[in-house]
């Protein structure tokens, strides 16, 4: 059946190609959603079917057709299949179909059904090519391809200005990093003359020095930082709430943003031979998950929250990667996109009952009406928080005990600060949604309704998988995944012997009177303590939210401590400092610029004056944004600069072309006199 | 076709050079006509110009095939077109207008473009095309039976593929065509 | 005899000169010749490098220009028609639409 593999990505082609060619049209209503479900199902099975292969020792290693011939550089389109893309493919086809046949519930009001199926099938294949791909090019078509659905299904609703708007801003954060990745992919082929990764990492070893490494890795990492929502190009993942909420769950929960991920994994190789890019990675990974959790404690949007918390995850996924750890970091993955994709469509489930409704202070009391959504939304709370037999524990405390054992101490305290975090935004979310009293408004509480069957199933199904994969890595540091995975990342994979470790085995052995006690004991006595952190947070959340005692009273809380509730609530203003940073400057550049036509002269006077309004512009950020908040100030000031870029485009497209001869001469002349 | 490209006798180095030198010269002149013509019509004559002598330097190149094609395709079938449109839509000649915009975009334009045909020429001196030579010497596309039979061996064989999908942009652009110019959409 | 470096040369003035007339020419069709002008240049410097490097490969790109220039001035004569039927105008200055 490996030998079969080109039928998974090509069943959803076909699917979104028939759906977006004829579904307007030709179709009736509810063909367009047979048809992707099936192929995606269909997919699932043959991957299913694949997985059990690899797990018995198949490997596929195929060029199907030469893709790109050019001088010595030759790449072709062929599939790579081992344990990792095998683990890859049962996370994304399996969420997938489970996420198609949510959908057929969740969306079946809306115009544009048959666009939103074409979409969805049109992103699977993508995502399914980036794994499933034997070169980085293959990958970077994937990869290219899974953001433009993202783009295309964040503004689903393109009606509206806010969807449309974080539509955009996904998009061009997302061409950020893809230039960093772009130029990584550059230096491969000038290093290699290849980017097929059997070649690229069988020579890496031998032709790259540290230092071309580290460049490398760190240009992809540029790449991973867009995609999988890390520091500092985080701020669209967020915004991408504006999508449908299968959506949220397929693309920005469980699989694309875990590309990133996945890219680090395969190119354990190279990243294993730049210590400095594996540091940085396990340093912004652990600041985004401590930062990201923090956030989602004070937000209030139900989306919004579980979307800081993805962030958060994202940054686990991270920590363990620069670890070293990078079983650990792809078993997260796995976990986490069960977990995650159940809240999201369990959010997706409570919004559908509450006709819409997303603010959590408007909910409440909601156990009684969606009982079947409350329990396997409590369950997947209880895997992300961390408890012990559900999933998210497993994965996470083998990242933190990474970190410990590594002896990064510092950065297994972040991990654990934000593992305190994430137990507690999750039960503020859980006890302030689904019990107490209800604060739902009266016209929408007649029809609070659980939702069809179509859509609890999938949840029934994630969140019993959310509860029982954790399985697959026990015993602790020696399961199924474990020597699932070690195939591929074989020797170089973290080395478990930090001083820590050393210390406390020697202890073991003092305690135990058995030299060979492998640091277990140790490792056993982590868990405790983050299965106690975990519990403390939860704790709290309880005492806070559903006993509400009066100590602990959220509102005085918030009251006593206002700067760092204001923080936090706005997201420590990281958006609207990349519009004062970023986004205005380039616009003023590009004004500036336009004026320099016929106005060299005034150049002078007109610079003094933006040196002035820039000091100004800087006290009045000062003034407004750090005392109070405010944004619409800011709003304005965008809204007018704009008006005057606007005339940069003057719509003459000769004009348009003379830049463009301008760029070529520019290239030209570079090139001739280097 | 296949009997004049067998028999077609090479002119000699120095005539090559000659001829090279009068159908450059006119290419260029005829070019320089379409570029400053104030009545469409002119320009597209030009142009007709422009494309026969093009052929004629694709023979000297012993590109027979293309040369053919060329007049076929270019001077026959896009030259007709070109001006069965002009004479369709009746067009006025250009009014001229020297607004500040116009003249920095021509200003600049003629100046980027001069430097641009300078770097190329700067470029081209000197020849640095040294990488591996094909499959196809003089000797060889005579043994083949001539330029056309050696094109056929590479377009059928390797480039089929890119072959067969140049009907599907031949047909799409026949669709084109007639969608866009029907006097009504729905 | 005409080296490889006299056609790159008459190719690359041609193509400036059909740059030129792009950049400068307000009349849509003239600056639709005008493309096609830099696309026979082009053409030019492609048989040149077949001649020169013993490939067929040149003359078959040629072939693909050839082709894809049909197509484009099948639909972009059609679109000039669409247009001068709703515009009464083919002067570039006036189908700026592409602004604010």
């Amino acid at each position: 059946m490996i030998n079969y593999a080109w039928l998974i990505p090509l069943l959803p082609t076909i699917a979104a190609l028939i759906n977006g060619l004829f579904g307007r049209k030709y179709m009736r209503r509810h063909y367009s959603d047979y048809i992707a479900t099936g192929a995606v199902m269909t997919s699932f099975l043959i991957s299913l079917i694949i997985f059990f292969e690899v797990v018995s020792g198949s490997k596929l290693n195929v060029n199907y057709w030469d893709w790109i011939v050019s001088g010595d550089l030759h790449i072709s389109f062929g599939f790579l299949i081992d344990p990792l893309t095998a683990i890859m493919l049962l996370v994304v086809t399996g969420i997938s179909s489970l996420v198609h046949l949510y959908s057929i519930g969740y969306m079946h009001d809306d115009d544009g059904y048959y666009r939103f199926f074409t979409y969805l099938s049109m992103f699977t294949v993508s995502m399914l090519i980036l794994i499933m791909g034997n070169n980085y090019l293959l990958m970077f078509f994937g990869w290219e391809g899974v953001g433009l659905c993202s783009y295309l299904l964040i503004g689903f609703w393109f009606e509206k200005k806010s969807a449309g708007d974080a539509a955009k801003k996904a998009f061009v954060t997302n061409r950020v990093g893809d230039l960093g990745f772009v130029l990584g992919l550059f230096l491969l082929v000038s290093q290699f003359g290849t980017l097929d990764y059997e070649q690229v990492f069988q020579l890496a070893p031998t032709h790259l020095t540290t230092g071309v490494a580290t460049a490398i890795t760190l240009l992809l990492f540029v790449g991973a930082t867009a995609k999988s929502a890390q520091i500092p190009l985080y701020t669209w993942l967020p915004d991408a709430m504006e999508g449908p909420t299968p959506v949220s769950a397929l693309i920005h929960a469980a699989t694309m943003v875990t590309a990133g991920v996945y890219m680090v994994a395969r190119s354990h190789v190279i990243y294993s031979m730049a210590p400095a890019t594996m540091e940085l990675i396990a340093v912004v990974g652990a600041i985004t998950a401590l930062f990201a959790a923090t956030i989602a404690i004070a937000q209030n949007d139900i989306k919004r929250i579980v979307a800081y918390s993805t962030v958060s995850q994202l940054g686990y996924m991270f920590m363990g990667l620069g670890l070293g750890a990078y079983t650990a970091g792809v078993y997260h993955l796995f976990t986490h996109a069960f977990f995650k994709a159940c809240l999201f469509l369990g959010c997706g489930s409570v919004i559908h009952a509450l006709s819409g409704e997303q603010d959590i202070r408007r909910m409440g009391g909601l156990f009684p009406h969606i009982k079947l959504t409350a329990i396997t939304f409590l369950i997947a709370a209880l895997a992300n928080a961390g408890i012990f037999p559900f999933a998210g524990f497993f994965s996470k405390d083998e990242i933190l005990w990474a970190a410990f054992s590594g002896g990064h101490y510092v950065i297994w305290g972040i991990g654990a600060a934000a593992a305190f975090c994430s137990a507690f935004y999750m039960f503020r979310l859980y006890f302030v949604t689904f019990t107490g009293e209800s604060r739902v408004d009266h016209h929408v509480a007649h029809h609070i309704h659980e939702s069809p069957s179509v859509m609890t199933g999938p949840l029934v199904l994630l969140a019993f998988l959310a509860a029982t994969v954790g399985a697959l890595a026990l015993p602790p540091g020696n399961g199924f995944i474990h020597h699932f995975l070690g195939n591929v990342f074989g020797a170089h994979e973290h080395d478990v012997k930090g001083i820590a470790a050393e210390f406390f085995h020697k202890f073991a052995a003092l305690a135990t009177g058995e030299p060979t006690a492998h640091g277990h004991l140790l490792e056993y006595f982590m868990m405790l303590v983050s299965l106690g952190i975990a519990l403390s947070g939860i704790g709290l959340a309880y005492l806070m939210y559903y006993k509400k005692i009066e100590a602990l009273n959220p509102e005085t809380l918030s009251e006593r401590f206002r700067l760092v509730h204001q923080t936090l609530l706005n997201k420590y203003w990281v958006d609207e400092l990349y519009d004062f940073l970023f986004v205005n400057p380039t616009k003023k550049a590009g004004i500036e610029l336009w004026e320099f036509d016929g106005k060299v002269v005034d150049g002078a006077v007109n610079g003094t004056s933006w040196i002035v309004l820039i000091k100004a512009e800087i006290t009045d950020f000062l003034d407004k944004y750090v005392v109070d908040g405010t944004v619409n100030g800011l709003a304005l000031f965008v809204d007018i600069k704009s008006r005057v870029l606007r005339r940069m485009q003057t719509g003459d497209a000769q004009n348009y072309a003379l830049v463009m001869l301008l760029g070529v001469v520019f290239i030209m002349g570079v090139y001739y006199f280097y | 076709m296949i009997s004049i490209s067998k028999n077609f006798k090479k002119p000699g180095l120095k005539m090559e050079l000659f001829l090279f030198y009068i159908f450059g010269g006119i290419a260029i002149i005829a070019s320089l006509g379409l570029v400053a013509g104030k009545n469409p019509v002119h320009s597209a004559l030009f142009m007709v110009v422009v494309f026969f002598v093009v052929a004629a330097l694709f023979v000297l190149l012993g590109a027979e095939f293309l040369a053919a094609a060329q007049i076929l395709v270019y001077a026959g079938a896009i030259m007709v077109l070109f001006l069965f449109v002009i004479m369709l839509l009746r067009l006025q000649k250009e009014e001229l207008r020297n607004t500040s915009r116009h003249a920095f975009q021509k200003f600049f334009g003629i100046a980027l473009s001069l430097v641009f045909a300078f770097q190329v020429t700067m470029i081209f001196r000197g020849s640095f095309f040294k990488g591996a030579r094909g499959n196809f010497p003089p000797d060889a596309v005579k043994g083949f039976g001539g330029n056309t039979e050696a094109v056929a061996a590479v377009l059928f064989t390797d480039y089929l593929f890119p072959f067969e999908l140049t009907s599907a942009i031949l047909l799409m652009a026949m669709v084109g065509a007639v969608v866009l110019t029907k006097k009504e959409l729905k | 005899m005409a080296t490889q470096e006299h056609y790159l040369v008459l190719s690359a003035i041609l193509f400036a000169i059909g740059a030129i007339g792009v950049l400068v020419r307000r009349n849509a069709i003239v600056i639709f010749m005008c493309i096609e002008l830099m696309l026979n240049a082009v053409n030019i410097s492609l048989v040149a490098f077949s001649k020169q490097m013993d490939s067929m490969d040149g003359q078959v790109f040629v072939f693909f220009i050839m082709t894809v220039a049909a197509a484009e001035a099948a639909i972009g004569l059609a679109i000039m028609v669409s247009l001068f039927r709703n515009k009464e105008t083919l002067n570039v200055d006036e189908i700026n639409l592409m602004k604010w």
